[in-house]
C-alpha cells in the first residue's frame, strides 16, 4: 500500500499566500528572478530555466547519497519527469509551484538575513536550510517541504540508472509504447 | 461497446433504461447482471480505458492514469492519502487481489444497528458464489508466497499469532509483482477484464473519460444525468446526456456523496458525506541482512488477524498486513531527505513492511468546496490512536521475531529500533497527524445503508429514500467500517442490488 505524501492544491495555495506575502515585502529585490518566468526551459512544459535549476538544486540534497554509484541528479532526466508530472496538475498549481519555487530560493534573504539565494549555498547550508523548512513549527512550510521532496523522489528515482544502486529490476516488460491508444 | 472520450466529436443526448455512474466493483457489477438481464445499459466512467498494453510497470505513467488526483487524493489537513482508482475498472485494477467474504458479525451489526434487512450472511451467499466464480478467486499456493509474506509469517508463528493465507482473484499470475501499477498479463481478474467486458458483450454501452457533473430530479424521481467528456487533462470537451429510468451511483466513497452533495439530491437524513470510514493504516519497515526483493511475487498474501475478532468485538480491532512499495512511492515515504533517508532507501532491497490496517470507529466527512469538488475530514480518534501504537508494537515484534536486523518507524524524525530495544519507545513517540504517514485504501459508509430514513441515505437495498429510481451501489453504503479488504463485499452487495433492480422492474419504471 505505498502512497505518495501530500503534494496538493490544497498545500500549494496554502504556501502561495505565505510566499505571496513575502514577495510584496520584497518586490524590488525578487524581481530579478521573476523576469525570467514566461518561457519554460528548453524539453520542459511547465518549469522556466530559473526554475528548473532552483528544482534541480533541491533534488540534488533531496536524495543525496553519498554513494558513488548512485547518479548525480543532473546526471539524469529527474527535472524532466518533474515537469512531466506537473504537466498534468491544474494550471493554478503549476503556477503556484512556481512561486514556491521563487519563496524557497529568496527566503534566505528575506526571512534569514543571509546574502545567499539557496543556489547561492554551500551544501551544507543548503541541507540546514531544507531541515528548517522539515522542522518549521508551520504546517504550510512543512507541506512545502514535503511536496518538494516528494516531487524530488518522483523525478530522481523513477530514473533507471538510479534502480541498480538499490537493486531493483525494474519493469519486466521492455520499454513500452507511449501510454496513448485512440482506438475503442 | 466501450468509447473512450477522446474519439467523441461533438455532444451526446443518449436514451437508455438504466445509467450506472463508475465502473469499479459496484458500478461494473450492476452494468453486467442489468445488461444480461436485457436491460438498456448506458456506464459512464470518469477515468479513462486503460488495458494490459497501456500498463508499463512505470509509477511515474501509471500513478497519473490509475488512481485519483495522481495518487494525491488526502484528507485537508494532509495527513491521511487516500488511493482511489479512476479508470475503467476503478480501484480493482490496482488492488492487491485479497478476497474476503463479508464477516458475518459485521452483517449481524448492520441488521442489529442499523435494521438492515435480508442481508445475512447466507442471504449473501448466492451472490458470493457469483461473484466468486466470474473473479476466479481461489486459494493462494504456497509457492505463490513471496520472501515477504514469508518473512512475516515466519515471525507470527514463532511469537504463536494467528494469521492465515488469503483467497485472490488472479489466474495464470506470473507473479511479476507489478499488481498496484495495473497487470500487464491480464492475469489479475479485475472488473476491466471480467464484469466490463461481460457488460459490454451483453449490448451496454460504456463511455470513459466522463465525469459525471449533474443528476436531474423532479419530484422523487431522477431524469437524466449529465456528464462532461474530458480530454487526457482533464478538460471539458463535450458533453454527454443520458435520459434513464433507473440511475445506479456507483463513483466511490468519496465521489458519490460529492456527485450527491454538488446536485443537492437524496439528503433529506443530513447523511450524505457523513460515517466515513478510511480504515487507516500505518506501516513499519524491517531490515533484513539477507535480499528480499520484496517486490517480486504477489505483492500479499499472507494476514495476520491475532488483534480482530469480530465475533466477540465487531466495532474494534485490526489486521496487520504486509506491504510493499516501488522506488518512487517507498522514497516518499522514507522520513527525512539526502543522507539520513538514504540510510533507510539503500535498503530498498532488504525490507519487509507490515502495516497496522485499523477497522475503525473514528468517523469523517466528505463535504465540496464552492468549486464543487471534494474535502475529505478525518481525525483518528484518541482509542484508536492507542490501538494504533499497540499494533505498532506488534509489527515491531513481529519483524525481529522473523530475523529483522532493525525497524524503522518511520516518524518525520525517524525512529530506529535494535533487536532487544524497549518498544515502549513508539508510546513515547505517539501518533499525531503529519508525523508519520497514514495511508487510506478503502474509503467507505459516506451514503450508509439503513431502514431509518433519518440516518440512513439509502435502504436495505440500496435504493435512495428519497428518489425512488436512484439506486448507490458501491462502498459508500456500508453501514460501518467493513474490518476487511472490500472487493468481494462491495461487488456481492451489487449483485444483490443488481438482482433486487431486476426483479422489481416494473414497479421501478411505474
Amino acid at each position: 500500500m505505498p502512497a505518495f505524501a501530500s503534494l496538493t492544491r490544497r498545500s500549494f495555495l496554502r504556501y502561495a499566500a505565505l510566499s505571496a506575502g513575502f514577495l510584496t515585502l520584497s518586490r524590488v529585490r525578487v524581481a530579478p528572478a521573476l523576469a525570467t518566468a514566461g518561457a519554460t526551459a528548453p524539453g520542459l512544459q511547465v518549469l522556466t530555466p530559473n526554475q528548473a535549476e532552483i528544482f534541480t538544486a533541491i533534488a540534488e540534497r533531496m536524495v543525496d547519497s553519498g554513494d558513488p554509484t548512485m547518479p548525480a541528479v543532473r546526471d539524469t532526466r529527474a527535472i524532466v519527469s518533474i515537469d512531466q508530472a506537473l504537466v498534468q496538475v491544474d494550471p493554478a498549481v503549476q503556477s503556484q509551484l512556481g512561486w514556491l519555487l521563487i519563496g524557497f530560493q529568496w527566503g534566505p534573504p528575506l526571512l534569514q538575513f543571509k546574502f545567499k539565494t539557496f543556489t547561492g549555498m554551500t551544501a551544507p547550508e543548503r541541507d540546514r536550510y531544507l531541515q528548517d523548512w522539515a522542522d518549521s513549527r508551520l504546517l504550510v512550510r512543512r507541506l512545502a517541504f514535503r511536496a518538494l521532496k516528494n516531487l524530488s523522489m518522483l523525478g530522481y528515482y523513477a530514473q533507471d540508472a538510479t534502480w541498480k544502486g538499490i537493486h531493483y529490476d525494474g519493469p519486466w516488460a521492455p520499454r513500452p509504447r507511449r501510454v496513448v491508444s485512440a482506438e475503442c | 461497446m466501450i468509447t473512450k472520450g477522446q474519439v467523441i466529436s461533438g455532444d451526446l443526448n443518449l436514451k437508455a433504461e438504466v445509467c450506472v455512474i463508475g465502473t469499479g466493483a459496484g458500478g461494473a457489477v450492476v452494468a453486467k447482471e442489468l445488461a444480461e438481464a436485457g436491460r438498456d445499459v448506458v456506464v459512464l466512467e470518469q477515468g479513462g480505458y486503460y488495458t494490459k498494453e497501456d500498463f508499463t510497470q512505470r509509477e511515474d505513467e501509471m500513478m497519473p492514469l490509475l488512481y485519483e488526483d495522481m495518487g494525491q487524493r488526502a484528507t485537508v489537513d494532509q495527513s491521511i492519502i487516500i488511493l482511489q482508482g479512476r479508470n475503467v475498472g476503478g480501484s480493482t485494477v490496482h488492488n492487491l487481489c485479497y478476497c474476503f467474504r463479508t464477516p458475518a458479525a459485521i452483517l449481524e451489526k448492520w441488521r442489529r444497528e442499523d435494521g438492515v434487512r435480508d442481508m445475512t450472511y447466507e442471504q449473501l451467499v448466492p451472490s458470493f458464489e457469483r461473484v466468486e466464480k466470474m473473479l476466479k478467486v481461489k486459494d493462494i499456493l504456497p509457492p505463490e508466497i513471496n520472501a515477504l509474506n514469508n518473512k512475516i509469517r515466519e515471525g507470527c508463528e514463532k511469537l504463536g499469532y494467528h494469521g492465515l493465507v488469503a483467497r485472490h482473484n488472479r489466474e495464470s499470475c506470473t507473479t511479476s509483482g507489478f499488481c498496484l501499477l495495473g497487470c500487464p498479463f491480464d492475469a489479475k481478474q479485475s472488473m476491466l477484464i471480467t464484469y466490463v467486458p461481460a457488460a459490454s458483450a451483453a449490448g451496454a454501452r460504456i463511455y470513459a473519460d466522463c465525469p459525471v457533473q449533474k443528476i436531474h430530479a423532479e419530484g422523487t424521481r431522477v431524469r437524466s444525468v449529465e456528464a462532461a467528456v474530458v480530454d487526457a487533462l482533464g478538460r471539458p470537451r463535450h458533453r454527454v446526456r443520458v435520459d434513464a429510468q433507473v440511475v445506479v451511483l456507483a463513483a466511490g466513497a468519496i465521489n458519490s456523496p460529492q456527485i450527491l452533495l454538488n446536485n443537492g439530491l437524496a439528503n433529506s437524513s443530513g447523511q450524505v458525506g457523513r460515517n466515513l470510514h478510511l480504515h487507516p493504516s500505518v506501516l513499519l519497515a524491517g531490515v533484513y541482512d539477507e535480499d528480499i526483493y520484496g517486490y517480486r511475487g504477489i505483492p500479499q498474501s499472507y494476514y495476520v488477524d491475532e488483534f480482530i475478532d469480530l465475533e466477540k468485538d465487531p466495532d474494534s480491532g485490526y489486521i496487520l498486513m504486509p506491504v510493499f512499495g516501488f522506488p518512487v512511492a517507498t522514497a516518499s515515504q522514507l522520513p527525512g531527505f539526502g543522507r539520513k533517508h538514504w540510510e533507510a532507501m539503500q535498503h530498498f532491497h532488504r525490507t519487509v513492511g507490515i502495516l497496522v490496517l485499523m477497522h475503525d470507529q473514528s468517523a469523517g466527512m466528505v463535504r465540496v468546496n464552492r468549486s464543487g469538488k471534494p474535502e475529505i475530514d478525518y481525525q483518528v480518534n484518541a482509542r484508536e490512536r492507542r490501538l494504533f501504537l499497540e499494533g505498532m508494537k506488534h509489527c515491531a515484534e513481529i519483524l525481529f521475531a522473523g530475523g529483522a536486523k532493525q525497524v524503522l518507524v518511520p516518524y518525520e524524525s525517524p525512529l530506529w529500533l535494535q533487536p532487544g530495544d524497549d518498544l515502549r519507545a513508539i508510546d513515547q513517540r505517539g501518533l499525531r497527524p503529519n508525523d508519520i504517514p497514514i495511508a487510506s485504501t478503502h474509503p467507505q459508509s459516506t451514503c450508509k445503508m439503513g431502514e431509518d430514513r433519518r440516518r440512513s441515505v439509502v435502504n436495505s437495498w440500496c435504493r435512495s429514500h428519497d428518489l425512488q429510481n436512484l439506486f448507490v451501489c458501491d462502498m459508500s453504503v456500508f453501514p460501518s467500517s467493513l474490518g476487511a479488504p472490500p472487493q468481494i463485499s462491495t461487488a456481492s452487495i451489487a449483485d444483490r442490488t443488481a438482482h433486487y433492480i431486476k426483479d422489481n422492474w416494473s414497479q421501478l419504471v411505474a
